[in-house]
């Protein structure tokens, strides 16, 4: 042992360097899991300075910035790790601590932090509000595909669309969507988009999707690139996330103005269905028809209201009343007129009975008679004979024929 | 508005939206017989431009094509 070779009195400088030889001698490669805590980044040096503790016991660690930039995520208190180092003694206090060269995360694994982490940045940042999310013309004309030229996505969208929407004209903008150059290639898609549309080489474009098959956490990892994230957010064209399964989220799904879970799903949500507005269209020529019909029919029937109204028919109804009262006139004419003739009719008929009272005949009746006599005419240069009535006895000498009238017959006579 | 463009020229979503800015007028109260009979015939020619655009349409696919020299937009082949 070294025990042996010490000196007799030791300077403080002389035992922790003893110390620092002999432990990291011994501990040039160890493996320690625990929880972090405490920790911090050096705002000048960035280097990264926390502790490891377990439930009874707890060390300083140390992280160098050369080692710490490889880290895909950010150390936090709390967090369960197993980290990859060595011991290190600092003799100037006469500590030792673990000089930490990988972190591992337990449980959760270090992608999954990485997207956790730089989730939770963006959004404080407000790249995923709510209010930046541009709304999707409900016709597209024009939509970019940014997506790999090769596998089904690109053909799973183009059978969806041209069967629901085949007014789409889609303009496919190859990239990769896999391993390291991924991300950058997406990126200067949608940079070189706005130019093309400028140089009039592109027309005016409604839509961009972005939309890659499903994969691991790390073949969708170029997907959670921040500097895609915000590539995303800065575009002006409206953009559709379409990335991996339905389950897979992404930070580009999040910053994206529309996340369709997978990219079929994409092409009917951008799309409105052909069949439908072939309905609508009927719906819509036949209510017109409709429509206008009612509303002729409701003309003719105001006009036709209209002529019957009062207002409306009141000189005709002047002229009616003309009608009846003339009606009414000429009812009363005749009906004076025949009351007068009645009444006349009816004096002549007591007329009529009362000279038939002192008529000769009805004398005759009673018993008188009339005496009539031959006169001769000669007297008068006449050549006949005609009756006289002879009213007076002297007038009748004796043998003179006289006729007498009864009622009922005539009777010739000789006066004696 | 859609008057714009001339007929063979305004987008789909135009005649469409345009169409559906008609039937609200139809159905408004202030509407007038004269205006009726306007829109009613804007109404059916519109329907049937866009019948003749859904009814004729063809899926257009194009590419971006990048090369060293300059990006094209060509037709997409599979």
């Amino acid at each position: 042992m070294m025990q042996a070779n010490l000196p007799e009195i030791l300077t403080v400088s002389e035992l922790n360097s003893y110390i620092k030889v002999l432990i990291e001698e011994n501990f040039r490669f160890v493996h320690l899991i625990g929880e972090i805590s405490n920790f911090k980044i050096h705002t000048q040096s960035g280097h990264y300075y926390f502790t490891i503790k377990d439930e009874s016991s707890q060390i300083n660690a140390v992280m160098w910035k050369t080692r710490n930039q490889s880290l895909l995520f950010t150390p936090e208190d709390g967090m369960q790790v197993v980290v990859k180092g060595r011991v290190t003694v600092y003799p100037a206090r006469g500590n030792y601590q673990v000089e930490v060269w990988e972190i591992k995360p337990q449980g959760a694994g270090e992608l999954q932090y990485r997207f956790e982490q730089l989730k939770q940045k963006l959004f404080e940042e407000g790249l995923f509000d709510e209010v930046h999310k541009k709304p999707l013309p409900r016709y597209p004309q024009n939509v970019v595909m940014i997506t790999s030229k090769t596998g089904a996505v690109l053909q799973d969208f183009i059978n969806i669309t041209k069967r629901r929407y085949p007014l789409l004209n889609i303009y496919l903008c190859p990239v990769s969507v896999q391993g390291v150059t991924a991300a950058a290639s997406v990126i200067e898609a949608l940079e070189e988009i706005p130019l093309l549309i400028k140089n009039k080489k592109l027309p005016p474009i409604d839509i961009i999707v972005i939309a890659r098959g499903g994969g691991s956490i790390e073949d969708l990892w170029p997907f959670n690139d921040e500097t895609l994230a915000r590539a995303v957010f800065e575009c002006e064209i409206p953009v559709v996330s379409a990335v991996g399964h339905e389950v897979d989220f992404t930070i580009c799904d999040f910053v994206a103005d529309l996340r369709a879970p997978t990219p079929s799903a994409a092409a009917e949500i951008i799309t409105p269905d052909i069949r439908e507005l072939i309905e609508n269209l009927d719906k819509f020529s036949y209510f017109c028809r409709s429509f206008v019909q009612a509303k002729l029919d409701g003309y003719r029937n105001s006009i036709r209201e209209i002529q019957g109204s009062y207002y409306f028919n009141r000189p005709k109804d002047l002229i009616y009343n003309f009608y009846q009262k003339l009606d009414d006139f000429s009812k009363s004419i005749t009906n004076i007129t025949n009351n007068r003739v009645n009444g006349l009719k009816n004096e002549i008929k007591f007329y009529k009975k009362t000279l038939h009272h002192v008529s000769p005949d009805n004398n005759l009746k009673k018993g008188y008679a009339i005496i009539k006599k031959k006169v001769d005419i000669d007297d008068m240069r006449l050549q006949f004979e005609f009756d006289k009535i002879v009213t007076r006895a002297s007038n009748l000498k004796k043998d003179e024929e006289v006729e007498i009238k009864f009622y009922d017959n005539k009777k010739n006579a000789r006066i004696i | 508005m859609a008057q714009k463009k001339s007929k063979s020229e305004a987008s789909f979503e135009d005649s469409f939206t345009r169409l559906e800015k008609i039937l609200e007028q139809l159905e408004g109260d202030d509407c007038t017989l004269e205006d009726t009979i306007k829109l009613y015939e804007e109404g059916l020619n519109l329907t049937k431009v866009c019948y003749d655009k859904l009814n004729n349409a063809e899926l257009r696919i194009k590419e971006i094509n990048k090369t060293a020299k300059a990006t094209e937009v060509k037709d997409y082949k599979a």
